[in-house]
């Protein structure tokens, strides 16, 4: 028994430690994974980061409030085009959206990205908005844009001077498939998986997910969740407000619980929270999706409005 | 009601038993850790009986929160397992004993708002489990060791606090 106990233990071991990894059948025509799709952002940022566009923004500008849009893992700056379009037609805000490091590029740039890579243009764009002068600014963050928003608050990695509200859709603490715990075992045997997406999805995710990056993601919700459990203050001045779909396949549920108990603010009170009874996840998005309902409809507008009155 | 009825039945399954000379009982604490989540401490307790399959499997009772773990003194979700086993040892008669056990139980967890009604907040238990047995000192033994959860949750149609795979040491006491 012990020494089939030691073949399997040194089999498994032997397979982690191999050096090559499984290159994924990409098809470049249709795939962000190949070398000739690339998110759109990188080839005219001026049409999603607001640094971008408004280079010398008037006193109107300054003080008109910025919504920073933080897509999630695997995903580009698609996730959130349609809030973009949302306060383009409403003009009350304006929106700088956000292309993750590591993403919107190709198979290797993603692989080859950390946690922090990801998170470093939300800083950087952050930075860039506060030194031009903007004195109302916001985020807005779907699914892995949730951790890396609250992680950089929490971190001190931005000055939260001109920081005044925190929109989570879908955050993703606790991942609904629990394998992703087991990355560190079983990455190195299986080399990627393969993600379903509808043909409208094509080129806006990454179709395969290196384990390499899995094992950032399993990194960052379990650093965050951790920091939730001992407890996070928002600084002052700073209102968070976090919307999660009752199911969805990607981000347990149980992540708005843990937000709810480790985030309060400044004044020690909770943070304000919505279940949505919806099984999509990031509902907030419903380009490119198979299918749409009146009511996805209707719950998306309701709170891309909230979301407009409550800047 | 339901948990009580079952304490009584372990109670008096206990009580029977223990009439029996050839009975073996040892309690003690475990400290079970999910790979990849919370710490859930608490009591186990095992027993067997030459009339109960003639000694060749062993049962366990196992009852473990996270509010005697992670969520002691964290903003964790308290949570609550309990589960039955059956216990298969081999070379019992030397020092270190090797084990195979199968778990069955049920978990829960608390969420503590009304908001989170629509969350399932509980879960059939089903696991395997595997490590080895010693006697350490007098009548105390170490029991270590890892498991499999056959039913881990997603969130929705099972409890989000059970994951794929655990550790756990055992520290028990031998009673009888």
């Amino acid at each position: 028994m012990f020494k089939l106990f030691f073949l399997i233990l040194s089999l498994i071991v032997f397979i982690s430690c191999k050096k090559e990894d499984k290159t994924p059948p990409i098809n470049s025509a249709v795939d962000l994974d190949g070398n000739l799709i690339n998110d759109s952002s990188l080839v005219y940022p001026n049409h999603f980061l607001l640094s971008a566009s408004n280079v010398s923004p008037s006193s109107i500008d300054k003080n008109k409030p910025v919504l920073i849009a933080v897509h999630g893992f695997s995903a580009t700056t698609f996730e959130w085009i349609e809030l973009r379009d949302f306060a383009r037609l409403n003009n009350s805000f304006q929106t700088s959206v956000i292309l993750l490091g590591g993403h919107g590029r190709d198979y290797d740039d993603f692989k080859n990205a950390s946690w922090e890579n990801w998170q470093s243009p939300i800083i950087e764009e952050y930075n860039k908005l506060r030194k031009l002068g903007y004195t109302n600014i916001s985020f807005i963050g779907s699914s892995t844009g949730c951790p890396l928003i609250v992680e950089a608050i929490y971190s001190g990695k931005i000055n939260t001077d001109v920081l005044k509200h925190v929109f989570l859709i879908d955050p993703i603490v606790v991942p609904s498939n629990k394998l992703l715990s087991l990355v560190n075992v079983v990455g190195p045997i299986l080399s990627y998986s393969e993600s379903a997406m509808a043909s409208g999805e094509n080129g806006f995710w990454y179709r395969y997910r290196p384990y390499q990056a899995l094992k950032q993601l399993n990194e960052l919700t379990q650093s965050v969740r951790k920091k939730l459990e001992k407890g996070i203050t928002l600084p002052v001045n700073v209102n968070m407000k976090v919307y999660k779909t009752e199911k969805d396949d990607a981000a347990d549920p149980i992540s708005a619980v843990l937000l709810f108990k480790g985030v309060k603010l400044a004044n020690g009170s909770s943070i304000d929270l919505q279940m949505i009874p919806s099984n999509l996840h990031v509902f907030t998005r419903l380009k490119g999706r198979p299918s749409v309902t009146t009511s996805d409809l209707q719950l998306q507008s309701s709170v891309f409005n909230e979301i407009k009155n409550s800047l | 009601m339901r948990k009580v009825v079952f304490l009584v039945f372990v109670t008096s399954c206990i009580s029977v038993f223990s009439q029996d000379s050839t009975f073996n009982f040892s309690t003690g604490a475990r400290f079970k850790k999910y790979i990849g989540f919370y710490w859930q401490n608490g009591i186990a307790a095992e027993f067997n009986s030459d009339k109960l399959l003639k000694n060749k499997l062993s049962f366990g009772l196992n009852v473990v929160s996270s509010t005697l773990g992670t969520a002691l003194i964290n903003n964790a979700i308290p949570t609550l397992e309990i589960e039955l086993s059956a216990i298969k040892y081999f070379r019992t008669e030397k020092k270190l004993k090797p084990f195979v056990r199968l778990n069955t139980g049920f978990a829960v967890a608390n969420f503590g708002d009304d908001r989170f009604d629509n969350i399932n907040n509980k879960s059939a238990l089903l696991s395997i489990e595997t490590g080895i047995k010693t006697k350490i000192y007098k009548s105390i033994e170490l029991v270590t060791g890892g498991g499999l959860n056959l039913i881990s949750g997603n969130g929705f149609s099972n409890l989000g606090t059970v994951y794929p795979t655990y550790f756990q040491l055992s520290l028990i006491y031998i009673i009888q």
